[in-house]
């Protein structure tokens, strides 16, 4: 294999590690903040924290799980960010292991999809997944190079921002119902807008149509089983949720150490 | 343009940026815990479960001594 193949294989595969942790951290983050004090008790059933340690860290952790998601996302810092994703999964292991080891029959508390209810989410867990699907692969082709022509990285960073805060604050019932659906019509403009905006400055032949049917057809089919597999109900803690979290530290600890220079003035 | 990967150890900026992160992450979970409207009511949870009388407290009918001594 030549250089720059070698090379753009890489790429693709750390780009494609970056978005799906990033993307399962998002949706990991979104459930744990639908609802703080649920999240406390399946920390509480652990029984390894206590005291004041387990409201602070069922508030802190899903904060610092969306933070770390939206900067894999966005491939800012991603370093920083993988080596706190590699660290709670370690984290995660260690706790499930312990709890497998006493025998503890309990819910994982990891994910919690099933706890969505809007509109977008009423059609069936099949539609629901195939929405999830598509966004993780929205993510991927806005992030990486989507055109044949250099467009400004704030330009894709803000339209993946907004992309961002509509599934975590619209999508899966993270923020006040008030404001949901206003949100909602806001950000869907927004975001329409400016696709129309873009195709409309760069034109429709920009689009590399090859790069991005080669993304759906590789990556499409796995994600939607994993999302099909982790909206599936409640997760009972087993050798099944330890090997999920496996399989999600090793290229977590790849992307923290193997990643393209991030130097000073760089992101 | 291909971008260049190679392998390396994190640097002294990479853990400074996820002690940084991990405050930011922190304080955005306090947060949006203050705003939602299933949040954690900190001040409930952190306040401590009723502690056992001391030996001094029981003795003196459930009234401490130094709760006595107290202006």
């Amino acid at each position: 294999m030549s250089g720059n193949r070698k090379d753009a294989l890489t790429a693709w595969l750390w780009n494609a590690a970056r978005v799906t942790i990033g993307f399962l951290f998002l949706l990991a983050a979104s459930g744990k903040l639908r609802d703080p004090v649920k999240f406390m008790g399946g920390m509480d059933n652990y029984g390894l924290v206590h005291g004041w340690v387990l409201p602070l860290g069922a508030v802190a952790m899903p904060g610092i799980e969306l933070l770390c998601a939206l900067m894999l996302l966005l491939a800012v810092r991603t370093r920083a960010a993988a080596l706190i994703v590699a660290g709670m999964l370690a984290l995660f292991i260690g706790a499930m292991g312990s709890a497998m080891h006493r025998h503890l029959d309990l819910d994982c508390s990891c994910f919690d999809l099933m706890g969505a209810d809007s509109a977008l989410l009423a059609h069936g867990p099949a539609v629901r997944d195939l929405i999830l699907t598509a966004l993780t692969l929205a993510f991927l082709i806005l992030g990486v190079e989507p055109s044949t022509v250099p467009r400004p990285r704030i330009w894709r960073t803000l339209l993946m921002t907004a992309l961002f805060a509509w599934i975590s604050f619209v999508m899966l019932d993270g923020g006040s119902p008030e404001w949901r659906r206003p949100l909602t019509y806001t950000l869907g403009t927004a975001l329409i807008l400016w696709m129309v905006l873009d195709l409309g400055v760069h034109g429709l032949a920009s689009l590399r149509w090859g790069a991005i049917l080669r993304d759906v057809a590789i990556l499409a089919l796995p994600l939607w089983a994993m999302f099909h597999v982790l909206g599936d109900g409640a997760a009972t803690l087993g050798w099944g949720t330890i090997f999920r979290d496996v399989a999600m530290v090793t290229p977590a600890f790849a992307l923290a150490l193997f990643g393209p220079a991030e130097g000073p003035g760089r992101a | 343009m291909t971008q260049k990967f190679r392998f390396a150890f994190p640097s002294r900026r990479d853990w400074l940026w996820v002690l940084g992160l991990i405050a930011i992450g922190g304080l955005l979970g306090f947060g949006l815990n203050a705003v939602s409207p299933n949040g954690i009511n900190l001040k409930i949870a952190l306040e401590p479960d009723d502690p056992a009388p001391s030996p001094a407290a029981a003795d003196a009918g459930g009234i401490s001594p130094t709760a006595e001594a107290r202006p």
